[in-house]
């Protein structure tokens, strides 16, 4: 008796262990996008998922390069490489591989396309746990002359289920709250370093809130060992109205799924074989101005955010003296012009007294 | 009131205007020291007065090293006085200024001279403010005390402070 409850127990234990790698998928197809000039550009890709599609993979095979991006749940790490040929074209055949790191499973850093297929098929994860805000999954801007593209707020979303939320729809529209909302965020601070500069950059897009800037639409989709996965989606961005100029759709995302098979990755984590330059955006301060680091992995592994040479690293950067003056998180114009008011008030004080007594003095010895 | 009373007030007046005087003749001439320097940072321009931190440690340090030669060789205690708080009522209000527009760093006080003598520039940042305090408070409390002190003693037969030439 004893014997079966523990052979039970261990098949239990078994199953919660290796369940992710045991029935998790591998989706093949491919991400084309047609640009406003009729441009097409086709990339295939590989997206691995476990079964309760919290770990993900995605390789993304560019004309150039590749992309692999996978998240473990709490981070989400990218690789990219450069292929021979693209190498070789520009001179440097022994380019190392560049790496990144960041908090969460948005892969926030990466480019368009492994965004895209990341919220086609990755982004159960997230939805899971919130809806907004989620940065922009395409790079470039939203139509208007932004120095950030996180600006798109997700509306009218959907789900294939609402067990394992994976969108079927959604609206991105455009929202210039969304920068102010990111403010915690490493990539706004990237572009919109100081808090004036945010204000600014609200102040001058307000016009274009809530215009329809991106439409998500799943047009196909499979059940695969219970899971609803989608198999043929759309993502239409459309520009930003401006006087005198229709909105038009400026490029289209096409995604196909070719098949699915039950193959899974050793490590939803990219495997690290060789020597990786790595932009780390999990040490972040905002109000330091740091938004990351850089390092070269060398030992073949993912470090974790407790490696005491990193946070050395991390302390180094922050304690640095700014490099330009120009990065003070709140300082406007009427905040400096009061500060060096106080400060002219301050040091003209003296020599005035001081001319007042010398006058008064004179005044009295000659009476 | 006694008359040996001026005589015991001047003599405190005096010792925390050498002690002032002291003090800024380190920190001067750290910044002055710290201005001929080759570091990146002095290029840096300074977010209010917007002159590069070279040319504010140089000005800052000069203006110092004066307020502290006239604190150590002259007698004119209410003028000294006067100076030691002007000099310190500028340093608050500059560290205001950084304080409002959000400036976080550390103030070059000390100038770059903390690196050599080993002490972490959070550290030399405190360690100004108590001083800057100290300075302040000190020189402020002592002056308008002397001034009351000279409308007292005016119309007493000793010797008001700022006419003392013992």
């Amino acid at each position: 008796m004893k014997h079966k409850t523990l052979i039970r127990i261990s098949g239990l234990v078994l199953c919660c262990v290796l369940a992710p790698h045991l029935f998790s998928m591998t989706i093949n197809g491919e991400l084309s996008s047609v640009g406003d000039r009729g441009t097409t550009n086709t990339v295939s890709f590989k997206a691995a998922l476990s079964t309760n599609l919290q770990l993900w993979q995605i390789t993304v095979l560019y004309p150039n390069r590749q992309d692999v991006c996978g998240s473990d749940g709490e981070k989400t790490c990218c690789i990219s490489k450069w292929s021979k040929e693209a190498l070789q074209a520009t001179r440097v055949p022994q380019a190392i591989p560049q790496a990144s790191i960041v908090n969460g499973v948005f892969p926030g850093v990466a480019d368009t396309e492994d965004k895209i297929l990341w919220f086609a098929f990755a982004s159960s994860s997230f939805f899971t746990g919130q809806t907004n805000p989620l940065a922009c999954l395409w790079n470039g801007g939203v139509g208007v002359d932004t120095p950030g593209a996180y600006t798109a707020k997700i509306e009218n979303l959907e789900f294939l289920n609402y067990v394992e939320r994976l969108p079927i729809k959604a609206d991105f529209m455009y929202s210039t709250e969304q920068v102010q909302n990111m403010t915690n965020f490493t990539f706004v601070s990237y572009r919109l370093q100081k808090q004036s500069d945010i204000e600014q950059f609200m102040k001058d897009n307000r016009k274009y809130d809530d215009n329809l800037v991106g439409e998500y639409t799943v047009v196909n989709f499979t059940n695969f060992n219970g899971t609803l996965l989608p198999l043929e989606f759309y993502l239409k961005l459309f520009s930003i109205p401006r006087p005198h100029i229709e909105p038009v759709t400026r490029s289209i995302f096409h995604g196909k799924v070719n098949y699915i098979t039950d193959e899974s990755p050793d490590s939803f984590l990219p495997i690290v074989k060789e020597s990786l330059y790595t932009t780390d955006f999990r040490f972040s301060d905002r109000r330091a101005m740091v938004d990351y680091i850089k390092y070269k992995i060398e030992n073949q592994n993912w470090p974790s955010t407790n490696d005491l040479a990193l946070q050395t690293l991390f302390a180094s950067k922050i304690n640095e003296l700014p490099p330009l003056a120009t990065n003070r998180p709140n300082s406007n114009r009427a905040t400096i012009l009061i500060a060096r008011i106080i400060l002219l008030l301050t040091i003209t004080a003296l020599p005035i007294c001081l001319y007042w007594h010398l006058k008064k003095t004179n005044s009295t010895k000659e009476r | 009131m006694s008359r040996n009373q001026p005589q015991l007030f001047e003599r405190w007046f005096q010792q925390f205007i050498y002690l002032a005087g002291i003090i800024f003749l380190i920190t001067g001439s750290a910044k002055v020291f710290s201005a001929t320097g080759t570091e990146s940072v002095l290029s840096v321009i300074d977010p209010i007065i917007k002159l590069s931190f070279r040319n504010l440690f140089l000005f800052a340090g000069l203006v110092e090293l004066v307020i502290a030669f006239i604190c150590l060789f002259t007698k004119q205690i209410m003028l000294n006085l006067a100076l030691v708080f002007w000099m310190a009522a500028n340093f608050t209000a500059y560290r205001v200024g950084l304080f409002l527009i959000g400036w976080h760093r550390p103030c070059g006080c000390l100038g770059n001279l903390s690196d050599p003598l080993g002490i972490a520039p959070q550290t030399a940042d405190l360690l100004m403010k108590a001083v800057l305090a100290v300075l302040l408070i000190g020189s402020g409390s002592l002056f308008f005390y002397g001034l009351k002190m000279n409308k007292i003693f005016k119309y007493s037969s000793t010797a008001p402070l700022t006419t003392n030439e013992t």
